[in-house]
Protein backbone atom coordinates (compact mmCIF):
# COMPACT_ATOMS: atom_id res chain seq x y z
CA UNK A 1 0.00 0.00 0.00
CA UNK A 2 1.20 3.49 -1.35
CA UNK A 3 -0.16 4.89 2.37
CA UNK A 4 2.54 3.02 4.06
CA UNK A 5 5.27 5.63 2.85
CA UNK A 6 3.77 8.13 5.15
CA UNK A 7 3.90 5.82 8.58
CA UNK A 8 7.29 6.47 9.63
CA UNK A 9 6.46 10.36 9.95
CA UNK A 10 3.32 9.55 12.45
CA UNK A 11 3.17 8.91 15.96
CA UNK A 12 2.69 5.35 17.08
CA UNK A 13 -0.91 6.11 19.25
CA UNK A 14 -1.73 7.58 15.11
CA UNK A 15 -0.20 4.95 13.37
CA UNK A 16 -2.39 2.40 15.37
CA UNK A 17 -5.59 3.75 14.65
CA UNK A 18 -4.85 4.81 10.86
CA UNK A 19 -3.69 0.79 10.56
CA UNK A 20 -7.52 -0.36 12.49
CA UNK A 21 -9.04 1.63 9.25
CA UNK A 22 -10.71 -0.90 6.52
CA UNK A 23 -7.78 -2.27 4.04
CA UNK A 24 -10.33 -1.04 1.04
CA UNK A 25 -9.61 2.72 2.00
CA UNK A 26 -6.17 2.01 3.50
CA UNK A 27 -5.12 0.71 -0.32
CA UNK A 28 -6.85 3.94 -2.14
CA UNK A 29 -5.50 6.31 0.39
CA UNK A 30 -3.42 9.01 -1.11
CA UNK A 31 -3.08 11.45 2.16
CA UNK A 32 -2.96 11.47 5.63
CA UNK A 33 -4.40 14.91 7.11
CA UNK A 34 -3.97 16.23 10.67
CA UNK A 35 -5.09 18.86 12.43
CA UNK A 36 -4.24 20.53 16.14
CA UNK A 37 -7.55 19.14 18.33
CA UNK A 38 -9.32 17.86 15.37
CA UNK A 39 -10.45 14.77 13.90
CA UNK A 40 -7.65 12.70 11.93
CA UNK A 41 -8.51 11.70 8.63
CA UNK A 42 -7.88 10.17 5.62
CA UNK A 43 -8.56 11.19 1.84
CA UNK A 44 -9.16 8.23 -0.63
CA UNK A 45 -10.26 8.91 -4.22
CA UNK A 46 -11.43 12.17 -3.19
CA UNK A 47 -13.40 11.35 -0.16
CA UNK A 48 -12.83 12.08 3.59
CA UNK A 49 -12.94 9.44 5.89
CA UNK A 50 -12.56 10.53 9.75
CA UNK A 51 -10.28 8.01 11.49
CA UNK A 52 -12.22 6.31 14.70
CA UNK A 53 -11.02 4.49 17.73
CA UNK A 54 -12.61 1.30 18.52
CA UNK A 55 -15.29 3.45 21.10
CA UNK A 56 -16.53 4.95 17.74
CA UNK A 57 -14.93 8.53 18.67
CA UNK A 58 -13.13 10.37 16.27
CA UNK A 59 -9.47 10.36 16.77
CA UNK A 60 -7.74 13.85 18.11
CA UNK A 61 -4.61 14.39 17.44
CA UNK A 62 -3.29 17.00 19.69
CA UNK A 63 -0.39 19.57 19.85
CA UNK A 64 2.54 17.25 21.04
CA UNK A 65 1.82 14.83 18.30
CA UNK A 66 1.31 17.17 15.52
CA UNK A 67 4.99 18.83 16.69
CA UNK A 68 6.09 15.47 16.75
CA UNK A 69 5.04 15.03 12.97
CA UNK A 70 6.21 18.37 12.23
CA UNK A 71 9.95 17.60 13.49
CA UNK A 72 9.89 14.13 11.59
CA UNK A 73 9.05 15.86 8.51
CA UNK A 74 11.37 17.98 8.36
CA UNK A 75 14.02 16.16 9.76
CA UNK A 76 14.11 18.66 13.56
CA UNK A 77 15.37 21.56 10.97
CA UNK A 78 12.13 23.56 10.07
CA UNK A 79 14.62 26.85 9.62
CA UNK A 80 15.78 24.60 6.46
CA UNK A 81 12.62 24.90 4.64
CA UNK A 82 11.61 28.40 5.18
CA UNK A 83 11.05 29.30 1.55
CA UNK A 84 9.24 26.59 1.01
CA UNK A 85 7.13 26.42 3.78
CA UNK A 86 5.92 30.11 3.03
CA UNK A 87 4.61 28.21 -0.11
CA UNK A 88 2.51 26.16 2.15
CA UNK A 89 4.42 22.74 2.23
CA UNK A 90 7.85 20.96 3.39
CA UNK A 91 8.78 18.28 0.71
CA UNK A 92 9.00 14.53 1.71
CA UNK A 93 12.46 12.77 1.52
CA UNK A 94 10.87 10.44 -0.45
CA UNK A 95 9.18 12.57 -3.25
CA UNK A 96 5.39 13.66 -1.18
CA UNK A 97 4.46 16.60 0.25
CA UNK A 98 3.57 17.47 3.61
CA UNK A 99 0.89 20.56 2.78
CA UNK A 100 0.56 22.87 5.90
CA UNK A 101 -1.15 25.46 7.26
CA UNK A 102 -1.60 27.74 10.65
CA UNK A 103 -1.55 31.56 11.57
CA UNK A 104 0.28 33.13 8.95
CA UNK A 105 3.36 35.55 9.76
CA UNK A 106 3.26 38.72 7.54
CA UNK A 107 6.55 41.18 6.95
CA UNK A 108 6.56 44.05 4.89
CA UNK A 109 3.84 42.61 3.29
CA UNK A 110 5.25 39.58 2.39
CA UNK A 111 4.28 36.37 3.98
CA UNK A 112 7.44 35.20 6.19
CA UNK A 113 5.86 31.75 7.55
CA UNK A 114 3.49 30.38 9.64
CA UNK A 115 3.47 31.33 13.60
CA UNK A 116 2.24 27.91 14.62
CA UNK A 117 1.51 25.11 12.25
CA UNK A 118 -2.28 23.88 13.09
CA UNK A 119 -2.72 21.25 9.71
CA UNK A 120 -0.82 19.27 8.09
CA UNK A 121 -1.69 17.22 4.81
CA UNK A 122 0.93 14.42 4.31
CA UNK A 123 0.59 13.60 0.62
CA UNK A 124 2.47 10.17 -0.95
CA UNK A 125 4.24 10.00 -3.77
CA UNK A 126 3.22 7.97 -6.74
CA UNK A 127 4.79 6.67 -9.63
CA UNK A 128 3.33 4.70 -12.50
CA UNK A 129 5.52 5.16 -15.13
CA UNK A 130 3.49 4.77 -18.11
CA UNK A 131 -0.03 6.73 -17.18
CA UNK A 132 1.38 9.72 -20.00
CA UNK A 133 1.92 7.29 -22.89
CA UNK A 134 -0.87 8.94 -24.62
CA UNK A 135 1.39 12.41 -24.60
CA UNK A 136 4.19 10.28 -26.06
CA UNK A 137 2.11 8.47 -28.41
CA UNK A 138 1.12 11.74 -29.60
CA UNK A 139 4.75 13.61 -29.98
CA UNK A 140 5.79 10.41 -31.83
CA UNK A 141 2.83 11.18 -34.62
CA UNK A 142 3.25 15.28 -34.41
CA UNK A 143 6.57 16.02 -32.77
CA UNK A 144 7.35 17.60 -29.82
CA UNK A 145 4.57 20.83 -28.82
CA UNK A 146 3.67 22.42 -25.26
CA UNK A 147 1.43 20.51 -23.65
CA UNK A 148 -0.67 21.48 -20.47
CA UNK A 149 -1.91 19.06 -18.23
CA UNK A 150 -5.08 19.50 -15.77
CA UNK A 151 -7.07 18.44 -13.09
CA UNK A 152 -8.31 19.34 -9.48
CA UNK A 153 -6.05 19.30 -6.62
CA UNK A 154 -5.05 15.89 -5.91
CA UNK A 155 -5.92 13.98 -8.79
CA UNK A 156 -2.57 12.93 -10.35
CA UNK A 157 -1.25 15.78 -12.21
CA UNK A 158 2.19 15.38 -10.82
CA UNK A 159 2.02 11.50 -11.07
CA UNK A 160 0.72 12.62 -15.22
CA UNK A 161 4.32 14.43 -15.14
CA UNK A 162 6.74 12.30 -13.50
CA UNK A 163 5.34 9.62 -15.92
CA UNK A 164 6.25 12.50 -18.58
CA UNK A 165 9.66 12.80 -17.59
CA UNK A 166 10.21 9.02 -17.64
CA UNK A 167 8.76 8.10 -20.88
CA UNK A 168 10.42 11.04 -22.65
CA UNK A 169 13.83 11.57 -21.49
CA UNK A 170 14.18 8.07 -22.60
CA UNK A 171 14.58 9.78 -25.93
CA UNK A 172 14.64 14.10 -25.26
CA UNK A 173 16.26 16.17 -23.08
CA UNK A 174 14.37 16.72 -20.50
CA UNK A 175 14.55 19.87 -18.09
CA UNK A 176 12.51 19.61 -15.04
CA UNK A 177 11.73 23.06 -12.90
CA UNK A 178 11.09 21.28 -9.53
CA UNK A 179 10.72 24.16 -7.17
CA UNK A 180 8.48 21.61 -4.75
CA UNK A 181 10.97 18.82 -5.25
CA UNK A 182 8.22 16.33 -6.33
CA UNK A 183 9.24 15.71 -9.80
CA UNK A 184 12.53 14.36 -8.68
CA UNK A 185 11.47 11.61 -7.41
CA UNK A 186 10.36 9.50 -10.01
CA UNK A 187 12.50 5.87 -11.31
CA UNK A 188 14.56 5.63 -14.34
CA UNK A 189 14.68 9.15 -15.82
CA UNK A 190 17.54 9.36 -18.30
CA UNK A 191 18.25 12.24 -20.32
CA UNK A 192 16.98 14.55 -17.23
CA UNK A 193 18.89 17.51 -16.24
CA UNK A 194 16.66 19.04 -13.19
CA UNK A 195 17.14 22.21 -10.69
CA UNK A 196 15.21 21.62 -7.35
CA UNK A 197 14.09 24.12 -4.86
CA UNK A 198 14.83 27.01 -7.65
CA UNK A 199 11.63 29.36 -8.15
CA UNK A 200 10.07 28.03 -11.00
CA UNK A 201 10.65 31.22 -13.16
CA UNK A 202 14.49 31.00 -13.05
CA UNK A 203 14.42 27.42 -13.13
CA UNK A 204 13.02 27.55 -16.82
CA UNK A 205 15.37 30.79 -17.65
CA UNK A 206 18.27 28.80 -16.12
CA UNK A 207 17.74 25.59 -18.03
CA UNK A 208 16.86 27.08 -21.44
CA UNK A 209 20.40 29.08 -20.59
CA UNK A 210 22.53 26.31 -19.61
CA UNK A 211 21.27 23.21 -20.62
CA UNK A 212 19.38 23.61 -23.94
CA UNK A 213 16.96 20.87 -23.40
CA UNK A 214 14.24 19.89 -25.78
CA UNK A 215 11.43 19.94 -23.51
CA UNK A 216 11.03 21.53 -19.94
CA UNK A 217 8.93 20.00 -17.29
CA UNK A 218 7.25 22.42 -14.43
CA UNK A 219 4.83 21.36 -11.77
CA UNK A 220 2.11 24.41 -10.86
CA UNK A 221 2.34 26.84 -12.96
CA UNK A 222 1.07 30.65 -11.61
CA UNK A 223 1.06 34.11 -13.21
CA UNK A 224 4.43 34.58 -11.72
CA UNK A 225 5.87 32.56 -14.22
CA UNK A 226 3.97 33.32 -17.27
CA UNK A 227 6.88 35.73 -18.30
CA UNK A 228 9.73 32.95 -18.09
CA UNK A 229 7.55 29.89 -19.74
CA UNK A 230 7.20 33.00 -22.83
CA UNK A 231 10.55 34.02 -22.83
CA UNK A 232 11.58 29.94 -22.63
CA UNK A 233 8.79 29.40 -25.72
CA UNK A 234 10.24 32.26 -27.97
CA UNK A 235 13.85 30.27 -27.24
CA UNK A 236 12.40 26.93 -29.01
CA UNK A 237 11.98 25.04 -26.08
CA UNK A 238 8.52 23.09 -25.70
CA UNK A 239 7.13 23.02 -22.14
CA UNK A 240 4.98 20.22 -20.33
CA UNK A 241 3.55 22.24 -17.35
CA UNK A 242 0.26 21.44 -15.39
CA UNK A 243 -2.51 23.66 -13.45
CA UNK A 244 -4.98 22.93 -11.52
CA UNK A 245 -8.70 23.34 -13.44
CA UNK A 246 -11.87 21.29 -13.60
CA UNK A 247 -12.31 21.89 -16.86
CA UNK A 248 -11.01 23.77 -19.83
CA UNK A 249 -13.92 26.32 -19.62
CA UNK A 250 -12.54 26.67 -16.09
CA UNK A 251 -8.88 27.11 -16.72
CA UNK A 252 -9.54 29.50 -19.71
CA UNK A 253 -11.11 31.87 -17.12
CA UNK A 254 -7.40 32.26 -15.78
CA UNK A 255 -5.90 35.28 -17.72
CA UNK A 256 -2.66 33.63 -16.99
CA UNK A 257 -3.52 30.92 -18.52
CA UNK A 258 -5.62 31.92 -21.65
CA UNK A 259 -2.44 34.80 -22.30
CA UNK A 260 -0.23 31.41 -22.76
CA UNK A 261 -2.87 29.48 -25.07
CA UNK A 262 -3.40 32.29 -26.84
CA UNK A 263 0.56 32.88 -27.42
CA UNK A 264 0.50 29.24 -28.58
CA UNK A 265 3.10 27.98 -25.41
CA UNK A 266 0.35 24.89 -25.55
CA UNK A 267 -1.01 23.09 -28.18
CA UNK A 268 -2.33 20.23 -26.41
CA UNK A 269 -4.57 20.29 -23.42
CA UNK A 270 -4.52 17.03 -20.96
CA UNK A 271 -7.48 16.55 -18.32
CA UNK A 272 -6.40 13.98 -15.38
CA UNK A 273 -9.11 11.40 -14.22
CA UNK A 274 -8.82 9.70 -11.19
CA UNK A 275 -11.99 7.21 -10.19
CA UNK A 276 -9.18 4.58 -8.69
CA UNK A 277 -7.67 3.98 -11.97
CA UNK A 278 -5.77 6.88 -14.10
CA UNK A 279 -7.07 8.21 -17.45
CA UNK A 280 -6.30 11.29 -19.38
CA UNK A 281 -8.23 12.86 -22.13
CA UNK A 282 -6.24 14.94 -24.53
CA UNK A 283 -7.55 17.92 -26.46
CA UNK A 284 -5.67 19.53 -29.19
CA UNK A 285 -5.92 23.55 -29.55
CA UNK B 1 51.85 -0.33 61.26
CA UNK B 2 50.14 2.92 62.64
CA UNK B 3 52.34 5.59 60.77
CA UNK B 4 51.00 3.89 57.47
CA UNK B 5 47.71 3.43 58.14
CA UNK B 6 47.61 6.99 59.10
CA UNK B 7 48.96 7.93 55.34
CA UNK B 8 46.60 5.87 53.87
CA UNK B 9 43.58 7.59 55.60
CA UNK B 10 45.18 11.04 54.58
CA UNK B 11 45.84 10.37 51.12
CA UNK B 12 42.33 8.57 50.81
CA UNK B 13 41.04 11.70 52.18
CA UNK B 14 43.20 13.62 49.17
CA UNK B 15 41.70 11.32 46.43
CA UNK B 16 38.02 11.46 47.67
CA UNK B 17 38.15 15.37 47.53
CA UNK B 18 40.67 15.29 44.19
CA UNK B 19 37.48 13.06 42.96
CA UNK B 20 34.62 15.64 43.63
CA UNK B 21 37.31 18.51 42.33
CA UNK B 22 37.72 16.69 38.86
CA UNK B 23 33.69 16.05 38.89
CA UNK B 24 33.10 19.76 39.19
CA UNK B 25 35.85 20.14 36.37
CA UNK B 26 33.88 18.07 34.57
CA UNK B 27 30.93 19.57 35.11
CA UNK B 28 32.66 23.02 33.73
CA UNK B 29 34.19 21.34 30.84
CA UNK B 30 30.67 19.83 29.81
CA UNK B 31 29.08 23.55 30.12
CA UNK B 32 31.58 25.43 28.22
CA UNK B 33 31.32 22.32 25.61
CA UNK B 34 27.82 22.99 25.12
CA UNK B 35 28.15 26.28 25.47
CA UNK B 36 30.73 25.56 22.09
CA UNK B 37 28.18 23.17 20.75
CA UNK B 38 25.30 25.82 20.87
CA UNK B 39 27.99 28.46 19.36
CA UNK B 40 28.69 25.97 16.20
CA UNK B 41 24.72 25.49 15.94
CA UNK B 42 24.18 29.10 15.24
CA UNK B 43 27.21 29.81 12.92
CA UNK B 44 25.64 26.51 10.71
CA UNK B 45 21.86 27.37 10.91
CA UNK B 46 23.15 30.85 9.77
CA UNK B 47 24.64 30.11 7.06
CA UNK B 48 23.68 27.03 5.89
CA UNK B 49 20.49 24.96 5.68
CA UNK B 50 22.22 21.34 6.84
CA UNK B 51 19.99 19.38 8.99
CA UNK B 52 20.07 19.80 12.80
CA UNK B 53 20.98 16.04 13.23
CA UNK B 54 24.27 16.57 10.62
CA UNK B 55 24.99 20.01 12.45
CA UNK B 56 25.03 18.59 16.09
CA UNK B 57 26.93 15.56 14.81
CA UNK B 58 29.33 17.45 13.00
CA UNK B 59 30.58 18.83 16.49
CA UNK B 60 34.03 17.18 17.52
CA UNK B 61 34.25 17.42 21.00
CA UNK B 62 35.94 14.96 23.21
CA UNK B 63 33.97 15.81 26.44
CA UNK B 64 31.02 15.56 24.99
CA UNK B 65 31.98 12.04 23.20
CA UNK B 66 33.45 10.74 26.51
CA UNK B 67 29.84 11.30 28.33
CA UNK B 68 27.93 9.79 25.65
CA UNK B 69 26.00 13.36 24.85
CA UNK B 70 26.23 11.78 20.96
CA UNK B 71 25.21 8.48 21.37
CA UNK B 72 22.05 9.56 23.54
CA UNK B 73 21.43 12.46 21.06
CA UNK B 74 21.17 9.50 18.07
CA UNK B 75 18.47 7.00 20.14
CA UNK B 76 15.81 9.54 19.92
CA UNK B 77 13.87 10.07 16.62
CA UNK B 78 13.56 13.99 16.33
CA UNK B 79 16.45 16.28 16.96
CA UNK B 80 14.48 18.55 19.71
CA UNK B 81 14.11 14.89 22.03
CA UNK B 82 17.55 13.81 21.04
CA UNK B 83 18.40 17.31 22.30
CA UNK B 84 16.80 16.91 25.82
CA UNK B 85 18.13 13.40 26.42
CA UNK B 86 22.02 14.10 25.42
CA UNK B 87 21.64 17.17 27.83
CA UNK B 88 19.92 15.49 30.63
CA UNK B 89 22.97 12.80 30.48
CA UNK B 90 25.55 15.47 31.11
CA UNK B 91 27.06 16.77 34.32
CA UNK B 92 25.69 20.79 33.97
CA UNK B 93 24.43 23.19 36.75
CA UNK B 94 20.80 23.16 37.70
CA UNK B 95 20.03 26.59 35.78
CA UNK B 96 22.57 25.68 32.91
CA UNK B 97 20.55 22.50 32.39
CA UNK B 98 17.15 23.77 32.82
CA UNK B 99 17.84 26.45 30.26
CA UNK B 100 19.22 23.76 27.56
CA UNK B 101 16.11 21.54 28.36
CA UNK B 102 13.39 24.31 27.84
CA UNK B 103 15.52 25.28 24.59
CA UNK B 104 15.34 21.89 22.98
CA UNK B 105 11.36 22.38 23.39
CA UNK B 106 11.20 24.26 20.01
CA UNK B 107 14.40 23.13 18.49
CA UNK B 108 14.28 22.37 14.93
CA UNK B 109 10.30 23.45 14.75
CA UNK B 110 11.14 27.30 14.25
CA UNK B 111 11.71 29.04 11.33
CA UNK B 112 15.63 30.48 10.83
CA UNK B 113 15.10 33.74 12.19
CA UNK B 114 12.74 32.63 15.01
CA UNK B 115 15.65 29.82 15.89
CA UNK B 116 18.81 32.25 15.68
CA UNK B 117 16.78 34.52 18.42
CA UNK B 118 16.22 31.32 20.53
CA UNK B 119 20.35 30.41 19.92
CA UNK B 120 21.11 34.09 20.89
CA UNK B 121 19.01 34.07 23.55
CA UNK B 122 20.29 30.86 25.36
CA UNK B 123 23.95 31.77 24.89
CA UNK B 124 23.50 35.14 26.66
CA UNK B 125 22.13 32.63 29.55
CA UNK B 126 24.77 30.02 28.97
CA UNK B 127 27.71 32.69 28.85
CA UNK B 128 26.46 34.16 32.73
CA UNK B 129 26.19 30.70 33.77
CA UNK B 130 29.58 29.25 32.57
CA UNK B 131 31.52 32.65 33.57
CA UNK B 132 30.11 32.20 37.26
CA UNK B 133 30.67 28.56 36.83
CA UNK B 134 34.38 29.49 36.33
CA UNK B 135 35.09 31.71 38.41
CA UNK B 136 34.27 29.07 41.52
CA UNK B 137 35.35 26.35 40.11
CA UNK B 138 39.20 27.22 40.64
CA UNK B 139 38.22 28.14 44.48
CA UNK B 140 36.30 24.91 44.68
CA UNK B 141 38.57 23.09 43.53
CA UNK B 142 41.58 23.76 46.15
CA UNK B 143 38.74 23.72 48.35
CA UNK B 144 37.76 20.12 48.05
CA UNK B 145 41.45 18.73 48.11
CA UNK B 146 41.93 20.43 51.27
CA UNK B 147 38.32 19.39 52.64
CA UNK B 148 39.47 15.50 51.67
CA UNK B 149 42.72 16.02 53.25
CA UNK B 150 41.28 17.96 56.69
CA UNK B 151 39.16 15.22 56.50
CA UNK B 152 41.62 12.40 56.36
CA UNK B 153 43.26 13.71 59.39
CA UNK B 154 40.42 14.00 61.56
CA UNK B 155 39.69 9.99 60.64
CA UNK B 156 43.44 9.49 61.85
CA UNK B 157 42.76 11.90 64.56
CA UNK B 158 39.91 9.96 65.83
CA UNK B 159 40.82 6.41 65.16
CA UNK B 160 44.47 6.32 66.51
Amino acid sequence: MEIEKLYKYLPPRLLFHIHSLPRNILECAGEIRLRRNYPLSISAEGKNHIVVSADGKAVICDGEELNAVISTVCDSSLYSFDETVKNGFIPLSDGGRAGICGDAVYRNGRLEGFGSINSICLRVARFFPNVASELVKHYDTFGLCGALVYSPPGVGKTTYLKSVIYLLSKRYRVGVADEKGELSYGKGYTLVDIITNCKKQQAIELLTLSMSPELIVCDEISPNEAEGIIAAQNSGVYLVASCHGESRDGIMKRPFIRNLIEMKVFSVLIRINYDGVYSSTLELL
Amino acid sequence: MKPIAAILIILAGYFAGSAIASSKKLTLDCMTSVLGLVEHMKAKITYSNLPLVDIILSYENQTLSDCDFFVSYKKEKNGNDGWKRGIRELPLSPVFRAACLAFGDTLGLLPREGQLNKISMLLSELEKEVAAEKKDNGKRQKAYRSLGLLCGLLCVIILI
